[in-house]
């Protein structure tokens, strides 16, 4: 039985990853560079949806985290000559630590106090990598011509290895959301304080899962950063967190793939209007009043979440 | 010997003393009941117990360590399981989900990440049987604020039960249910106390459950202990009837 249902799905996502891969044959230079793009933007959602859709906190700093895996990255390579195989693995571990220190203070307060302090720790982040610590950072200019290692120079080459890290970053989260931590999560969600009364430590539950989120953010930016070889302020900007929360909004809160395909679709979406219209913010107005109208559930919908999770208790 | 002693509790909202110097025991294994009017103050004696609310005064001791101050979840963990008079549920989680997560809450489970929930044998063997003795076994795929009040009530008392208590807080179990309903509640309730060791404390408004079951009662009145005894001292007690006077056949009604 339990095999049954656990088949499908690891067949469904082999078959989609061999296709993402296979396209990589297909696309020419500018829609790779717009797919890799396609894939960090999905992963970026995915690791605010965590916190978002699963834990109920809507997080308006969570750009912060995806910038400061950036710039770890753009400052370890570009100022220090660190190789680029070391330093990316460390923009997830700055951005979690970081998330720790943050988390750590907005999970004292709930809805929207939480935004609100998400909100304001996000932008402190920003202004420190604007001004404060501008001889780091590069301040308004941020840091140009991060080097790029042979290997993945090509865009070919640089979209199957966006696509290998963000597979195993899916798979991560996909086990996660099987695991207690996510259904634990998801009573938070649901009701906060009967989850104290059954024993849970909410707090530190919850800030686990802003760790959690942090940390695939870095891993996100720090993609950005290699992919565009360059890092400015405006991936900490509150504008920047919108764009994962409408994505989510768009495909869907309470799965793991719906923030993703939202996500990406936005941005094909953008491109895509872009070429006929100057007035993207009001298509994307326009989108978000229909969605949340007429589909607040999303694309994706609930069909990851709550019939699936129906159906495995049977 | 004594699991729970509370002394000279007090506890007062702006005004309104709403627990008054209250003292009292349970032994261990006992099955008691606290009864009142409304609004005598016996949903924030539990409020106290559990660290939803902190006492202005007074101590609570269970199993020899003071419990004021003491966060709810580690509350839990000492082994104090309760439940609430108005239900209180994780509505857009499945039934089996509800008590599958108090059980891994139970046994430490709730942080683990890579495990997936359907691969705890054991753990969720235990499930089912919580739901088959709460009676919701086959209901255990609807979303738990799909239910009617009663079940949500029944489910609500799994969730306490998941957590193996010693101390079990029961807030009005019986609450919104029929009469069917309530006679099977009550006799899970009994069940639980005979069956495990668990020292049950109940707050009920229907006297007939009340006196047929408990065997200690505590009598609350404007926030303060008027009587504890035995079903028929508190019965017999002159100051008691007063209370319960306005109460039609109040003296018939305790006789059970
Ligand atoms: N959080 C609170 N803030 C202010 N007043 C409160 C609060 N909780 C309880 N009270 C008041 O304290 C008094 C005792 O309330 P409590 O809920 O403990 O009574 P009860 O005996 O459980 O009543 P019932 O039988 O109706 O459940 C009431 O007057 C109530 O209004
Ligand atoms: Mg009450």
């Amino acid at each position: 039985m339990q095999t049954l249902r656990t088949i499908p799905a690891w067949t469904w996502g082999l078959l989609a990853a061999v296709a993402l891969a296979g396209l990589s044959f297909v696309l020419g230079e500018f829609q790779l560079i717009l797919a890799s793009q396609m894939l960090i933007a999905g992963l970026f959602a995915m690791s605010l949806n965590i916190i978002m859709g699963f834990g109920g906190m809507v997080h308006f700093g969570h750009a912060a985290f995806y910038g400061l895996g950036a710039y770890t990255v753009a400052i370890l390579a570009k100022n220090y000559n660190i190789p680029l195989w070391v330093a990316l693995p460390l923009a997830p571990v700055v951005s979690a630590a970081l998330g720790a220190v943050v988390g750590w203070f907005c999970v004292r307060r709930v809805r929207l106090y939480f935004s609100i302090l998400t909100l304001a720790f996000g932008q402190i982040l920003y202004v420190i990598v604007l001004s404060v610590a501008a001889d780091f950072t590069g301040g308004d200019n941020g840091i140009h011509g991060i080097p790029v290692p042979e290997i993945i120079s090509s865009a070919r080459n640089y979209y199957l290895f966006t696509l290998l890290i963000f597979t195993l970053c899916f798979v991560a989260l996909f086990i996660i959301t099987k695991a207690p931590f996510v259904l634990t999560l998801r009573a938070i969600r649901e009701n906060a304080e009967r989850a104290q009364f059954i024993g849970v430590d909410v707090r530190r539950h919850q800030l686990t899962t802003f760790i959690i989120g942090s940390f695939f953010a870095g891993i996100a930016g720090g993609l950005m950063a290699i992919l565009n070889r360059f890092v400015g302020p405006d991936m900490l900007f509150w504008t920047t967190s919108s764009e994962p929360i409408l994505g989510s909004l768009m495909g869907g809160m309470f799965s793991l793939t719906g923030p993703a395909v939202g996500a990406a679709l936005l941005l094909g979406l953008h491109l895509f209007i872009s070429q006929y219209t100057e007035f993207w913010p009001t298509v994307l107005g326009i989108l978000t009043i229909i969605v949340v109208l007429a589909a607040p559930t999303g694309l994706v919908g609930l069909t990851d979440d709550l019939p699936r999770a129906a159906r495995s208790a049977e | 010997m004594t699991i729970l002693s509370i002394e000279h509790l007090n506890k007062a909202f702006g005004g309104l003393q709403a627990t008054n110097d209250v003292s009292l025991s349970l032994e261990q294994g006992e099955l008691s009941a606290i009864i009142g009017p409304n609004g005598a103050g016996k949903s924030t004696l539990f409020n106290l117990i559990t660290g939803y609310h902190r006492p202005d005064s007074g101590r609570v001791i269970f199993n020899g360590r003071d419990l004021i101050g003491l966060p709810p979840h580690e509350i839990v963990r000492l082994g104090i399981g309760r439940s609430f008079q108005r239900s209180n549920i994780f509505p857009r989680l499945t039934v089996f989900e509800n008590v599958q997560t108090a059980v891994l809450s139970h046994y430490q489970q709730s942080g683990h990440l890579w495990r997936g929930t359907s691969r705890f044998g054991k753990l969720n063997e235990q499930v089912e049987r919580i739901l088959h003795s709460i009676g919701l076994w086959d209901k255990r795929a609807r979303l738990g604020g799909k239910l009617a009040l009663g079940d949500q009530k029944r489910l609500e008392m799994g969730l306490a039960l998941a957590l193996e208590p010693k101390l079990l807080l029961l807030d009005e179990p019986t609450a919104g249910m029929s009469s069917e309903e309530t006679a099977s509640t009550v006799a899970l309730v009994k069940q639980i106390s005979d069956e495990f060791k668990v020292t049950l404390l109940f707050t009920e408004h229907d006297m007939a459950v009340v006196f047929g079951i408990a065997q200690t009662i505590h009598v609350l009145y404007y926030g303060g202990i008027v009587a504890s005894g035995k079903p028929q001292e508190i019965a017999d007690n002159p100051e008691v009837q007063k209370i319960y006077l306005g109460e039609k056949d109040a003296k018939s009604r305790f006789r059970g």
